[in-house]
């Protein structure tokens, strides 16, 4: 057997830079900010071109800070990749590594993105010129520029990361699913950082048509209480677009480094439903939850009444809401009435495959600061989802430990559980 | 079609091809290739391009040995049908 297979081999795993582009903010502090203040990214979306469609709202993020930023060909690139490369460039700055990272100083880091869409935007153009032009009309560039897999690529070849270079594909849950493949590399010593994210951007007639078309968008306005998770009232969901990224490190290396942790990945599970495509189950999510918290080293193990918060996937769907809260109460009993409940999809909408990143980010940040951001639109709870959720204003934690939830469409579940860093 | 003219719709060729901003307006035909900023993807762009543009196949070799934009105008001038 490996060596890096062995129990007593396994690296801790911190998390060294965060990066943010969501319709909140693109930036840490200004999304942190309107976290803690209440509002709301989801507006109606005048910006695109999308006819036809009853549900015109969601959370657009504003191009102009990248505009400012990003030249030439990167500025024309798809909307995923510029998120990408402007949230890796966050991530690694706030971890004191894009001057290592640099065109001019390869690394070994390797990067990981969860992606459900690919590049959406470059995918319709594409089809809409293949439909009028034929085969005989399709540049060269069109393969790359439509790869599911464009987004690490072109953040390895801008940051010279010269590790694993891949991208997740599992709808609502690649961002997790990113973090954890990542987690696993370093805790297992396969790599000593990884670039880790996740990003999704999809307002194009067609994708953002065919949601609107499956019945799960909410019809309430104005926008910014269209979404409702967890309450009585709730009537679906929002699209979002954005993108986060987060350097993971070991433990070790970051010590070394004198670098600032922002907080800890200490556990990862992963279950499908294997049910339904769409549908969501309790026992696939409880068993993620309990997968998740039996990752954690053994001399770290988390019991249930040390989780102070649970980042919900919390779509405001009425499905997923209920099964989400009967999963928590199946996987944790009596301690889901310690754990609050957070959801952030009343901020930036349901960003797919970028989720799990941003929520992440967010469940992360909220440990550092020992504080929840509110839930909004919360007026009245749901009596049958049987969990402690944040209120309308921002909340203490108590605790160290943190789970980030997502589920997909597909059936898969990944769950993360993070730890405040020390001292915090 | 005079050089002017070629120029102007090689220039919307490029502007798509090219990884810098293009100032198109202050491009001349002493302008470098080089300065386009190409790499060998774009440079597979811009050859399908002009001959969707121009009915001209390129070859990779004699586009790469191309120094300025008025090296590419004559190019076309001289294939163009």
């Amino acid at each position: 057997m490996m060596a890096a297979h062995e129990p007593q081999s396994l690296c801790r795993v911190a998390v060294s830079g965060l990066g943010l582009v969501t319709p909140i903010g693109v930036d840490e502090e200004t999304v942190w900010a309107n976290l803690l203040a209440g509002r709301s990214g989801l507006a109606p979306l005048d910006d695109f071109d999308l006819p036809g469609n009853e549900v015109l709202n969601g959370g657009a993020v504003d191009m102009g800070p990248l505009d400012a930023l990003q030249t030439g060909k990167l500025r024309r690139a798809d909307r995923t990749v510029r998120f990408a490369v402007e949230a890796s460039r966050q991530a690694l700055a706030g971890a004191g590594l894009l001057a290592e990272a640099s065109p001019d100083e390869a690394s070994s880091m390797g990067t990981i993105w969860g992606c459900g869409c690919g590049p959406a935007g470059t995918l319709y153009q594409s089809h809409r010129r293949f439909a009028a032009k034929g085969p005989s009309g399709m540049r060269p560039s069109t393969v790359p520029n439509c790869m599911a897999n464009s987004v690490s690529a072109v953040v390895s070849i801008r940051y010279r990361l010269e590790g694993t270079n891949q991208v997740v594909v599992s709808a609502c849950t690649s961002g997790s699913n990113a973090i954890g493949l990542g987690f696993r590399a370093i805790r297992h010593g396969y790599a000593d950082r990884v670039l880790v994210g996740g990003v999704d951007a999809f307002f194009d007639p067609f994708y953002y048509g065919v949601w609107n078309n499956l019945g799960v968008l909410s019809t309430i306005t104005p926008a910014a209480q269209a979404v409702r998770p967890f309450a009585a009232d709730r009537a679906g969901t929002l699209m979002g677009e954005g993108a986060a990224a987060l350097v993971l490190e070991s433990m070790e290396s970051a010590e070394r480094r004198g670098v600032r942790v922002r907080g800890e990945v200490v556990g990862y599970g992963e279950t499908s439903d294997a049910t339904h495509l769409t549908s969501p189950s309790v026992d696939g999510p409880a068993r993620a939850i309990r997968a998740a918290l039996a990752d954690v080293a053994t001399e770290e193990r988390v019991r249930g009444e040390q989780i102070a918060l649970i980042n919900a996937h919390g779509t405001a769907t009425p499905l997923n809401d209920l099964t989400e809260s009967q999963a928590i109460r199946s996987a944790l009993g009596a301690a889901a009435d310690g754990a609050l409940v957070s959801a952030n999809k009343s901020f930036f909408g349901h960003t797919l495959g970028a989720g799990g990143a941003i929520e992440s980010v967010v469940t992360l940040l909220s440990l550092e600061a020992g504080m929840a951001p509110p839930n909004l639109n919360l007026e009245r709870q749901d009596p049958a989802c049987e969990v402690a959720l944040v209120g309308g204003e921002p909340t203490r934690l108590a605790g160290e430990f943190a789970i980030k939830n997502s589920f997909g469409f597909g059936g898969g579940n990944a769950v993360l559980v993070f730890r405040r860093p020390a001292g915090g | 079609m005079n050089r002017r003219e070629i120029l102007a719709r090689v220039g919307e060729a490029v502007e798509e091809s090219s990884a810098e901003e293009i100032d198109w307006a202050a491009v001349s035909e002493e302008t470098t290739v080089e300065s386009f900023g190409f790499d060998s993807l774009a440079v597979l762009d811009l050859i399908f391009d002009l001959k969707q543009e121009f009915g001209v196949q390129i070859p990779v070799e004699e586009m790469l040995a191309m120094k300025t934009t008025g090296d590419l105008v004559t190019y076309l001038q001289n294939h163009a049908s």
